[in-house]
């Protein structure tokens, strides 16, 4: 097979949109994508009924918006069906049986019942993963490594090249993501000064990012990283189109997105995307691959003596191959969708047939109850404070390093983050001696939109060497404090 | 040739929709008019808190007794992370229902009330104790705020419904102010219903400070 560089009418953008190539990437997608949501879709589907339906706990994204009926509710049975429906056709599309149809249905059902559940279900990888179903629906995907495509060889008919342009507006896709995203990051207070980034970090409540906690001990490390995605963000879409910056947008984006994992907790939403870059295989690239893959075919097949493809075919009745495709695969997903509706019954998500009849609930204590029933407090003084550290430079308006060892001569830099909201607030930051005596004591007003202050001393030959403690006061009540050791300068006498 | 104009209308069509999806969200104009926006607006990560939230789902039954709703009695799905579906509803506007979900799939006394409760606390603690004796010298002293968001009948009906505790953190904070605190009290919301009756002459206010101009039209008001 080879890929001819056609001429187009419409010139360099119809040559753009319509050059016809063989679809190796967006078969590839089409294989991987639904695997993908398989793994969000399987464990949902035993709670179809309390997720998707007026039987359950509905959470409509458009409540959000103020559209309070703009997603029909389904009854118990009719999600469970919907989702059993979803999740055959994701299999069948990841095989490619009936392949447009199958995405066809995948973009229509897993969009609706995503928007009905923006707790669980609904999230930005879902939307992604939304437009990436719908171009490959309206792409000719099922034209290569698909059941499809082997049904077609079978009759005699060779694969088809197709127009390009479904997988350029992947592409279009992948690069608006970020230039949106980088938007995001432009508007968002607290981003490119770390505090955003740290306190993303100590979230939990996507899986563990063991990394990231660390990793928020170094202000100066996350502000980097903020420009560098956000610089990245932005250029993507303008460099995602020559080999040679294309290539560096893709292994830039494969890090950031791998990095995501341990810092943050991702999973699916760094699959999704990383899996979108299928889209930018050019079929160049796998024509120069696929004799390597051949071979390995060949010698894993090697390995197992008798095994053919004509043994898989035999497996099949013969009244199945001569059935046109759309109605068996009505058949099968009519079997498949009653036979869930049953196993789901037999389940019993919410346990009322149990031996014991309903659940019962459970009871709280009491003290419990009237402690969160309690009007609401007002924050404590130290849970104002996010961080008191104490350094010599500053980089990007945070500490570079902490430190607790200063010698005389040195320029101590003593800096408050403060968590938002707060009020107008005095903070003082004072010098104590190693017998709590205070030494220095210096204060600044901390205004409402300010989430940092810092304080300077200068350690000069007046400050005999020594334990000392750094203290942040507020409200007249200690908040932070920091032990630090001055020592003399070996390089200069410390008398006269 | 059909197909290509078909395809070629697709093309137009959803890369105006991914135009106006960024436009929308860099100028922040009408980027939530629709709930379709959500699918072209891109704002992961759009907002962050210094404070960690949870939420509970409790019933008070007519003999006083309280009881948990979540985690829902049948088993708890956590979508993301060792987190029930509940502590991901930011604006409180989904919980009532996993409440009366419960209640009508449970065996239980009559309820009288059910309350969503927001629980915070400052995410610092949430840090490993390796990294907490890095970052600070005293001993983790988790403290817990509780805040009621809302409160409800047993078929999900709103009685009452506060606001964020960060957003009434965020109150306290601003009018922690003597003069704001006056300003407030000498300026109270008011809203005339008599406009439509009659030629409204000058606007009826409770402060003459407040009075700017006079209006001689009437202005119909209701059906």
């Amino acid at each position: 097979m080879s890929t001819e560089q056609a001429t187009v009418r419409g010139g360099r953008l119809g040559d753009f949109f319509f050059r016809q190539e063989y679809p190796f990437g967006m078969a590839v997608l089409r294989i991987v994508l639904p695997l993908i949501l398989l793994l969000l879709i399987i464990p949902r589907w035993s709670h179809s009924r309390e997720f998707y339906s007026s039987d359950g706990a509905v959470a409509p994204l458009a409540h959000d918006y103020g559209y309070m009926n703009f997603t029909p509710e389904p009854t118990g049975t009719m999600a469970v069906a919907l989702m059993t429906i979803l999740l055959f056709c994701l299999i069948t599309a990841s095989l490619g049986w009936c392949t447009r149809l199958s995405l066809a249905v995948c973009t229509v059902l897993y969009a609706y019942l995503n928007l009905l559940d923006t707790l669980s279900s609904m999230t930005k990888y879902s939307v992604i993963a939304t437009h990436l179903l719908l171009l490959l629906a309206v792409s000719d995907c099922g034209s290569l490594w698909s059941i499809d495509a082997w049904r077609r060889r079978q009759r005699g008919i060779p694969p088809r090249k197709s127009a390009v342009w479904p997988r350029r507006l992947v592409q279009v896709l992948v690069g608006v993501i970020y230039f949106g995203s980088a938007f995001t990051k432009m508007h968002s207070p607290g981003f490119f000064n770390s505090d955003s980034l740290r306190t993303w970090m100590w979230t939990n409540v996507n899986n563990t990012n063991t990394l990231g906690e660390y990793l928020a001990l170094y202000p100066v490390a996350l502000i980097i990283m903020a420009h560098i995605s956000s610089i990245w963000e932005t250029l993507f879409l303008f460099l995602c189109w020559r080999s040679w910056s294309r290539n560096i947008m893709i292994v830039m984006g494969i890090g950031f997105h791998l990095a995501t994992v341990p810092m943050l907790g991702l999973i699916i939403f760094p699959m999704i995307m990383i899996a979108s870059y299928l889209s930018f295989l050019e079929p160049e690239t796998v024509e120069r691959l696929l004799p390597r893959f051949r071979g390995l075919a060949r010698r894993i097949q090697a390995m197992f003596p008798g095994t053919t493809r004509r043994r898989f075919s035999q497996h099949i009745p013969g009244a199945a191959l001569r059935m046109p495709a759309v109605l068996l695969f009505m058949i099968m997903l009519s079997l498949t969708v009653v036979g869930g509706i049953e196993i789901e019954q037999l389940l019993d998500p919410y346990a009322e047939r149990s031996p014991d009849g309903p659940l019962t609930l459970v009871e709280m204590e009491p003290a419990q109850a009237k402690r969160m029933l309690a009007p609401t407090t007002r924050l404590r003084e130290k849970d104002k404070l996010l961080a008191f550290e104490v350094g010599t430079n500053v980089a990007g308006g945070v500490i570079l390093a902490n430190r607790s060892v200063f010698s005389v001569g040195d320029s101590l830099f003593a800096q408050c983050t403060l968590n938002p909201p707060h009020e107008d607030m005095w903070i003082e930051c004072n010098l104590l001696d190693d017998r709590g005596r205070t030494v220095e004591r210096q204060g600044q007003f901390v205004l409402r939109d300010q989430n940092r202050t810092g304080y300077f001393y200068p350690i000069t030959q007046l400050w005999e060497p020594g334990n000392y403690s750094l203290v942040v006061i507020s409200g007249g009540q200690e908040i932070g404090r920091r032990s630090i050791r001055i020592v003399a300068d070996a390089l200069r006498p410390v008398a006269n | 040739m059909f197909k290509r104009w078909l395809a070629g209308a697709f093309i137009v069509a959803y890369l105006a929709a991914l135009g106006s999806g960024v436009v929308s969200h860099a100028l922040a104009f009408q980027q939530n008019a629709h709930p379709m926006m959500y699918f072209v607006v891109w704002d992961m990560f759009c907002g962050w808190s210094a404070y960690a939230s949870r939420t509970h789902v409790i019933a008070e039954g007519e003999s006083g007794k309280f009881y948990r709703l979540t985690p829902t009695p049948w088993g708890e799905y956590h979508p993301y992370s060792d987190l029930g579906r509940q502590h991901y509803d930011s604006f409180s506007s989904h919980c009532q229902r996993i409440g009366t979900n419960v209640l009508r799939h449970t065996r239980h006394e009559p309820i009288s009330r059910m309350y969503v409760v927001q629980e915070a606390w400052a995410k610092k603690y949430n840090v490993p104790d390796a990294v907490w004796d890095r970052l600070y010298e005293e001993p983790k002293d988790i403290h817990r705020y509780y805040h009621l968001r809302g409160v409800y009948t047993p078929q999900g009906q709103a009685i009452e419904l506060n606001d964020s505790w960060i957003n009434y953190q965020h109150m306290v904070s601003v009018t922690d102010t003597r003069h704001l605190q006056f300003a407030m009290t000498k300026s109270r919301p008011m809203y005339d219903t008599t406009v439509g009756h009659r030629q409204m002459t000058r606007p009826i206010v409770l402060s003459p400070a407040d009075v700017q101009s006079e209006s001689t039209a009437p202005t119909p008001v209701g059906n």
